[in-house]
């Protein structure tokens, strides 16, 4: 196949993203059946990359010394399957769109910022030299910033926010492979392998890892997330936040982890260390949130610290795991948040107090939510298990006496998570409805429904038959086939939980459960509960442990902001240009003999050398 | 945040009688408490009317079941207030011995069943074994288990056969070891210290504004005991001690609970060794005209009764004021702020005795209080089986 | 054909059969010794096989408000998975080869009962099952974190192996650090199985049965079932995992069933001398007493491990 087909993924969105601008705000039907038909033909595109070898591609843009700037794409197996969730995702959450905005709330940008955000992710993930690769990365950046702004005016602040965080990483990026062109002298990525010896390597790396650990949401810089999700569109914080971004910032990371640089153990445990942090103490704030898009954006931040751990295992074994819980996440996420947009459409609030009982009147939503809840809690035998369990083998498998505190992490941070998604599949689908869940009357239409389904079925595909995605998409990524310590046949289980399951049923058959069962209302006592009082709240499950001495203090100080980097360079700016601020106070005079002595101290130093 | 109200009652494994209480709750602490009551009213005062006055100590000895002496005690304390009359000396002691040996089974009970509420059923079968005992006891005295059916306005209705004595004594020596055993295992678990204490704390204060009454006042250092301060019964010619504690809160009741019981054997051996002769039954033919009032400690506070009389063989009026109904509200003291958990306990610890408790039920409706007599509660009643009738589908 | 014997192992034997009557036969002697201890009588042999097909005859309530479908399905994944734990135990017992999953395995299947029982509570539509519900999950959170230090003990102490035929042929009690570990996790199974102290999600005199307050009937005895299949496979798993777990060779099969036989009475023991705690309080145990005690158990684990002292 010609080479020339990576440009598509790539280019062919980017211009369906001009167009899109340019077509007047009436004809939306244009607009987003464009997006549509451009996510679709990406998909199809990545389908044939995915399934053919392409050579990759090269041309000279321009040379000027030492510094090129060469349109060079090359397709490794690791981008090759990354690059066909990208465009799938795309492609569900544009068809979810062309429901979820009505006609008379419907952003004029979303469908071309939509598309930019494809062809610069596509183009992330192809490019192989590092200025083109920046190009592509600030191009997501600067539309993640749009779209979050369609959510209206209140939008801002998150926006504003992520523009400014993620801006601040992605400019560590650019001063990290500035430091790697002065170490190589080479921008090409796939020819970069620099050992880290000395200190100028270190600092490389650490700042390319800033710009992933944002764009991931890692820890500490995760804090544009919760606060973007406040008014963004639930499709926008699907795409983008919850699967993409995680996407290339994991795909970043490992790159500079594995074949960039060659890392120490000592990076490793950095790595390890970012992860369990991430993993337990975003989950623990995720757990008494009210807001059903903070919940979710705060589990997306938790599920960072897997990949993370995984690797900073540095091992085979882990990488996989890393990897594949990279691609299970981005699909399960994903549906959680465009099932939290149907639940948007439908009631208009995502307060958890707000909502309830809403099981019956959405079957499709609550099934698709309920297969994501237990696949992020890692219930067997979804797909979340079976990544969560690779990265548990990968820890052991360090050999480090110490690695069994991140294990115990991990597995501590999946109980909590499914604590907080029982309490959000009570609140939401379970439980007695409240005044605004009764409007509720019929589930949403198949344009939303159908994304959520095929993603769920995903979920309970890539678990049942985990071997599936790792053979074909994983090993091949990492270059080595992993051997596993453990043993999880999950094709022979899934199997023998179906003949418990048909078991149990038997038993109902048995006591001929259709005959004999009938419908009475609650038992409380023998008095009739009003359903307005006598409905338990679900934001109220997890008071007792809020209020645990310790952790008391710790949620107080979360909820002011305190581990915020944010705030603190925010307040870092504000007192260092306090200072300056003094300085300019406005006389011209003042200007005028601030610029004079300038000039004379110019002209003295002119005259002496 | 949006309130949440469940409820304890009326069908509740925590009540032995149905009663409903509505919790405002948040999380797992309740931030308000709400009595409904009404669900045991058995029209006792209106029975007692048409009843003589001697017929009428056996309706209200049935008044509860727990505590079915202090009723009788109190009315024919009321009874002989009208006459003005004392009864004979034996009277007397036969009177306390029976009240004594109730108020033990009564705690035993209790202690019985706070150990189920705290689902530590291993004390709950352990102290009703033992409960067996004076049960026996009472069977050899009095002929029944429970309604004795000793009372009598002008005295007590039988003797007590000298051949009994030495049993009764030797039973009740033979609880003393038991209940030794119990005192220490209760008192020195540190999961019972870690359920019960500091739990429910009633200050002093809050004892006196509420008229909080029996061990509930006594827990929170309100030295107060109609033993000891109305001379009545044996319990002035006897030596014996009134517990009061200070901290007030349910550990504290319990304890109470627990050493009364040492203090009740105490009166009930030294009332059978100190045994009077004489008669016991003043015979009274007849009741003057009049009003009187009567009390007696029963295990869970004052219970209070008030008689009057025109000159007929029936009372024209008669008054009943169990302990619990002033026991009742100072749940609102001490339930709100604390947990689910720590509700059902504090419910248990005034050691309520709701039939005891039902008198009269006003209800208050926009349009002013309902007053219901008998034509209008027939009347009522067939209205709703109608409906009942109706929703079932049955003609 | 494997197919077919995986078939015979998963429903006959060691899988649904098995399982159900030895659980059977536990429920029966801790209902018997209970008794005993309370100065009654007890009921005979048979009587929880009589229970569960007398709840099989009777009528099944289903909530009007809930969302019955979900209420209905809840028991049968709560049966199957312990089912699938039991056999995975088993077979790694009895045969000693690693039959479907390892440790990491079980311990996640084994968080599936009761999720299974919260979801259908919380699709009961009753609010004091929620609250129930609600304290099932707090005590997971807390009984979660040592259990999991401690099985990090084990592991560490069988040789960084989670195959559980390997974990399981190595005592790990014989050590200070597993004598620690294996009492802390006893305790986590207690409150995994619901029983008093730690019974707060169930608390019949506070919330009247909580999260199965509105079963009956049929869903109710398959809950019955899989409480009775719990009783037998926790402490098998404690078997395997600390205590060395089985050999069915001569003498072995004494001492093997002594052992299964000890932690049932111990259990019960414990049961029967202790009352309910609140639900705080339970977290602060588990959390303020026990992960310290873990902890400890770990650090010396780790020490043996690096000096070789075979007794740490």
């Amino acid at each position: 196949m010609n080479a020339n087909i990576l440009l598509i993924p790539v280019m062919l969105p980017l211009a369906g993203g001009i167009l899109c601008l340019l077509i007047p705000k009436k004809v939306r039907w244009f607009r987003e059946g464009l997006s549509i038909l451009i996510a679709a033909l990406s998909t199809i595109t990545a389908f044939f990359i995915f399934f053919r070898e392409i050579p990759g591609l090269h041309y000279n843009f321009l040379e000027f010394e030492k510094f090129n700037l060469h349109l060079d794409m090359v397709i490794s197996p690791m981008s090759a399957f990354i690059l066909l969730f990208i465009t799938g995702f795309v492609f569900l959450v544009s068809i979810y769109s062309l429901s979820y905005f009505s006609h008379d709330n419907n952003p004029k940008e979303y469908p071309a910022f939509l598309l930019f955000a494809l062809g610069g992710s596509c183009g992330v993930v192809t490019a192989d030299h590092f200025l083109l690769f920046l190009i592509f990365w600030e191009i997501v950046t600067v539309s993640l910033y749009f779209l979050i702004s369609t959510g209206g005016k209140d939008a801002t602040k998150g926006a504003t926010k992520t523009f400014a965080m993620l801006g601040g990483a992605d400019g560590c990026l650019l001063l990290g492979i500035g430091l790697c062109w002065f170490m190589t002298e080479s921008f090409t990525i796939s020819q970069l392998n620099i050992p880290i010896n000395g200190w100028m390597p270190v600092i490389a790396f650490l700042l390319m890892m800033t710009g992933a650990i944002a764009k991931a949401g890692a820890m500490p810089f995760h804090t544009w997330i919760p606060d973007a999700s406040d008014s963004a569109p639930p499709p926008v914080m699907a795409v983008l936040p919850a699967s993409i971004d995680k996407l290339l910032g994991i795909f970043l990371l490992v790159r500079i982890s594995t074949s960039i640089f060659i890392i120490t153990p000592s990076l490793g445990l950095v790595l390890m260390i970012i992860g369990a942090v991430t993993i337990i103490w975003a989950v623990m704030v995720a757990m008494v949130q009210h807001d059903l898009r903070r919940l979710l954006s705060y589990h997306a931040i938790s599920q960072v610290g897997y990949m993370f751990l995984g690797i900073g295992t540095m091992n085979p074994i882990g990488l996989a795991g890393a990897l594949f819980h990279m691609l299970n996440n981005s699909i399960y996420k994903n549906c959680l948040f465009l099932s939290c947009g149907a639940i948007k459409k439908r009631t208009g609030t995502t307060n958890l107090a707000d909502l309830g009982g809403l099981a019956k009147v959405m079957p499709l939503t609550f099934t698709a939510c309920l297969v994501s809840s237990l696949a992020i809690s890692g219930v067997p035998p979804f797909n979340g298990f079976a990544s969560k369990w690779l990265i548990y083998q990968g820890i052991l498998d360090t050999g480090l006496k110490g690695s069994y505190i991140f294990l115990i992490a991990a597995m501590f941070g999946s109980a909590l998570t499914l604590a907080s998604f029982l309490k959000v599949i009570y609140s939401v689908f379970l439980g007695s409805k409240t005044r605004q869940a009764e409007k509720v009357k019929k589930e949403v239409p198949p344009a939303m429904a159908v994304p959520m389904l095929i993603l769920a079925l995903l979920c309970l595909l890539f678990g049942v038959w985990y071997a599936l995605p790792l053979d074909n998409m994983i090993n091949p990524a990492i270059g080595t086939s992993v051997v596993v310590g453990g043993s999880w046949n999950s094709t022979m289980a899934s199997l023998l939980m179906a003949v418990g399951i048909i078991l149990g049923l038997s038993i109902y058959l048995v006591g001929r459960l259709r005959k004999s069962a009938r419908f009475v209302g609650s038992f409380i006592g023998g008095e009739k509960l009003d359903s307005e009082t006598g409905r338990i709240n679900g934001t109220h499950f997890y008071l007792t442990i809020k209020e645990m001495p310790f952790l008391r203090i710790l949620y107080d100080f979360q909820e002011k902001g305190f581990f915020d980097p944010y705030n603190w360079l925010g307040k870092l700016g504000a007192d260092i240009t306090r200072v300056l601020r003094k300085i300019h106070n406005g006389m011209l005079s003042w200007y005028l003999s601030w610029s004079l002595a300038g000039i004379v101290i110019l002209l003295g130093i002119l005259f002496f050398t | 945040m949006a309130k949440s109200v469940i409820t304890i009652g009326p069908y509740h494994p925590l009540q032995e009688e149905p009663e409903l209480f509505r919790l405002t709750i948040e999380g797992e602490k309740v931030l308000n408490i709400d009595v409904m009551v009404g669900y045991n009213h058995r029209g006792i005062e209106k029975l007692s009317e048409s009843r003589t006055f001697d017929q009428a100590t056996f309706v209200i000895e049935r008044i509860c079941g727990i505590c079915s002496t202090s009723h009788p005690f109190a009315y024919t304390r009321a009874v002989e207030d009208i006459i003005g009359l004392e009864v004979p000396e034996r009277a007397k002691y036969i009177r306390t011995i029976v009240a004594e040996i109730e108020r033990i089974h009564s705690h035993l009970l209790w202690m019985g069943l706070a150990g189920h509420f705290l689902g530590y059923n291993t004390v709950y079968m352990w102290v009703w074994k033992l409960r067996e005992e004076i049960l026996d006891v009472l069977e050899a005295l009095t002929g029944n288990r429970n309604n004795y059916a000793m009372f009598k306005p002008g005295g007590v209705r039988r003797d007590i056969n000298p051949d009994d004595i030495s049993f009764v004594l030797k039973k009740i020596d033979g609880i003393l070891p038991t209940i030794e055993m119990l005192k220490k295992a209760i008192l020195d678990d540190p999961v019972l210290h870690a359920r019960l204490k500091g739990i429910g704390t009633f200050t002093r204060e809050e004892a006196i504004d509420y008229c909080a009454l029996g061990p509930t006042s006594r827990a929170s250092g309100v030295a107060r005991d109609v033993r000891k301060d109305t001379a009545y019964g044996a319990y002035d010619r006897i030596d014996w001690d009134m517990i009061v504690t200070e901290n007030g809160d349910v550990f504290d009741k319990a304890v109470i609970r627990i050493l009364e019981t040492y203090e009740s054997v105490k009166i009930v051996k030294t009332c059978l060794q100190n045994l009077p002769g004489g008669e016991i039954d003043l015979n009274i033919t007849s009741i003057p005209p009049g009003e009187g009032i009567g009390a007696h400690e029963a295990p869970r506070g004052e219970t209070f009764h008030y008689v009057r009389s025109d000159g007929t063989n029936r009372p024209v009026r008669h008054k009943v004021r169990a302990p619990t109904f002033m026991n009742l509200p100072t749940l609102k003291a001490t339930v709100p702020g604390c947990t689910i958990s720590d509700a059902t306990i504090i419910l248990a610890a005034i050691d309520p005795c709701y039939c005891c408790t039902e008198r009269m039920v006003a209800v208050r409706s926009p349009e002013g209080d309902l007053l219901y007599n008998g034509d209008d509660l027939v009347r009522l009643s067939q209205e709703k089986t109608a409906s009942i009738m109706k929703r079932m589908g049955i003609k | 054909m494997e197919t077919a014997k995986y078939l015979f192992l998963f429903i006959i034997f060691p899988g649904f059969l098995f399982t159900a009557l030895v659980g059977f036969f536990s429920v029966w002697v801790d209902r018997k010794v209970t008794a005993r201890v309370q100065w009654r009588v007890g009921p005979p042999f048979l009587q929880p096989l009589y229970d569960f097909f007398k709840l099989l005859g009777k009528e099944t309530l289903l909530p009007k408000k809930g969302s019955p479908l979900v209420f209905l399905a809840a028991p049968i994944f709560s049966l199957m998975a312990i089912v699938l734990v039991s056999t995975i135990l088993w077979v790694g017992i009895f045969w000693k080869q690693s039959f479907i999953g390892d440790l990491i395995v079980v311990v996640y299947l084994l968080i599936i009962p009761s999720l299974s029982f919260m979801i259908g509570a919380m699709a009961s539509g009753n609010p004091l099952a929620t609250v129930g519900a609600s304290r099932e999950m707090k005590l997971i959170i807390a009984y979660e974190l040592p259990f999991l230090i401690c099985l990090a003990t084990a592991i560490l102490k069988s040789g960084a192996s989670i195959q559980l035929a390997v974990i399981a042929s190595s005592p790990v009690i014989a050590s200070i650090s597993g004598a620690l570990a294996s009492i802390v996790v006893l305790l986590c199974i207690h409150a995994k199985l619901g029983f008093t102290p730690f019974d707060v999600a169930e608390a019949e005199t506070e919330i009247m049965e909580g999260i199965f307050i509105e079963y009956s009937g049929i869903p109710l005895a398959l809950i019955k079932l899989t409480q009775a299949m719990m009783l037998f496979t926790l402490p098998i798993f404690l078997i395997t995992v600390f205590l060395g777990g089985m050999n069915f060779s001569g003498w072995g099969i004494l001492w093997s069933i002594l052992k299964y036989v000890l932690v049932l009475v111990l259990i019960i023991v414990i049961k029967n001398t202790n009352p309910r705690v609140r639900v705080d309080q339970a977290l602060k145990f588990f959390w303020l007493y026990l992960v310290p005690v873990s902890i400890v158990a770990f650090l010396l684990a780790l020490l043996g491990m690096i000096y070789g002292i075979a007794w740490l």
